[in-house]
């Protein structure tokens, strides 16, 4: 009887502890933060890589040690919520009440929970997708450059170009019109030149290297970065469905507690005295008392 | 203290001599190149000694143009002498441009 009462005390205040879980947010989402240590050097990375060394700053971040406790938490609340949901059945009279009360309360403190880690992982894609605005601003800020400097560049790289394609022919011609000896700094930037050659050749075949191409057109930088803040956003929408699921679970769990808290309180009131409330007598039964004088 | 004072200044002036002294890779080149031309266009040298002088000066401004062209510094360059250097190309790198049109230089 007053195991009863004590889990209707309880059940009352979780009815509307549910109902406000929406509007509830942990005490643990204010105190994380991730704040990028990402210089804008990140950029000269293939996308990958670059996508890679986001995660690992995200990971050293006191964000992402909480969203992992708080993901251990959530793992272990749902353990104990299976095993008392396995074991229900062994119980009866006020000890099903209690499990049921316990299912109940961890459920909602699951929701509680899974919503401050939703609210954490939003925090985190939110700070990505700065990041990568911030990144995206840098990379096009870089490649934007005057027509005249733009000239300046296309003529040396052509001048580059036109003098490397007659390099070898020179030597030869040097070496025979004009019957001296080849210089000292002619022979060593023609050896330092073919070792140049051969690591940008290197390079451009390392498979750490390779850009991602479209229609016969490397992709660019901000591009790129284009493409991982499409992801994000993606993930953020999933999220909020994410969100959505968890309001209607806790829409369930507050129906639950008050079908519940209705089933208390009725055992509580056929258990006060185990009958039924007799019906008020009336004065003509006492009438006897009144005549005998 | 008077010598002390001349000394510092001596020091100073041979700092900027030196800062002065100091050329780009593009004023090398046309300073040989003048060179050159000046070898051409003189009249008072023999054939032989234009071939050899020629030869001579033609290895070292091949080397000179080298220097030039891979001087990274010159990419960010705002000289005017730099920007008409490099679109001038025929007339700037001349033993290159002479190679590759496959002409001597006194012809290109």
């Amino acid at each position: 009887m007053l195991k009863t009462f004590k889990s209707l005390i309880f059940v009352l205040p979780l009815c509307g502890g549910v109902m406000l879980l929406n509007n509830h947010s942990m005490a643990a989402t204010n105190s994380s933060a991730w704040q990028p240590q990402i210089s804008e050097k990140i950029l000269m990375l293939p996308s990958k890589h670059l996508e890679n060394a986001v995660e690992r700053d995200f990971a050293s971040s006191p964000l992402a040690s909480d969203m992992q406790t708080l993901d251990e938490d959530i793992q272990s609340k749902v353990s104990t919520i299976g095993k008392l949901q396995e074991n229900q059945h062994l119980y009866e009279g006020a000890e099903s009440l209690e499990v049921t009360h316990q299912i109940i309360a961890g459920k909602r403190d699951y929701l509680e929970m899974m919503s401050g880690q939703l609210d954490l992982k939003r925090q985190q894609l939110e700070t990505k997708r700065n990041l990568y605005q911030r990144l995206m601003r840098q990379a096009r800020a870089s490649s934007i450059q005057s027509p005249q400097i733009e000239q300046h560049h296309l003529a040396i790289d052509a001048a580059r170009v036109r003098s490397g394609a007659v390099e070898t022919q020179l030597r030869d011609e040097l070496f025979f019109s004009t019957n001296l000896e080849e210089s000292t700094f002619g022979s060593e930037y023609a050896e330092n030149r073919a070792a140049i050659e051969q690591l940008r050749s290197a390079i451009s075949d390392h498979p750490a290297n390779q850009r991602i191409v479209i229609n016969g057109e490397p992709v660019t930088k901000a591009e790129e970065l284009n493409g991982l803040m499409l992801g994000v956003e993606a993930e953020l929408a999933l999220l909020s469905m994410e969100e959505e699921v968890i309001g209607y679970m806790a829409k369930l769990l507050s129906l639950d507690a008050m079908a519940f808290a209705e089933k208390v309180a009725e055992a509580s009131w056929q258990s006060d005295d185990g009958s039924i409330m007799q019906p008020s007598a009336s004065p003509r039964q006492n009438l006897k008392m009144f005549i005998t004088f | 203290m008077k010598k002390a004072f001349l000394i510092t200044l001596a020091s100073f002036a041979t700092l900027g001599m030196a800062a002065t002294a100091q050329a780009g890779s593009i004023e090398n080149m046309e300073r040989e190149r003048a060179l050159i031309i000046g070898q051409i266009l003189d009249p008072a040298m023999s054939s032989q000694m234009r071939w050899e002088r020629m030869g001579y000066s033609k290895r070292r401004m091949a080397d000179l143009e080298r220097i030039a062209l891979n001087d990274k510094t010159l990419q960010d360059s705002r000289k005017p002498s730099v920007l008409r250097a490099f679109r001038e190309y025929e007339l700037s790198f001349l033993v290159h441009a002479a190679t590759e049109s496959q002409r001597p230089i006194t012809v290109h």
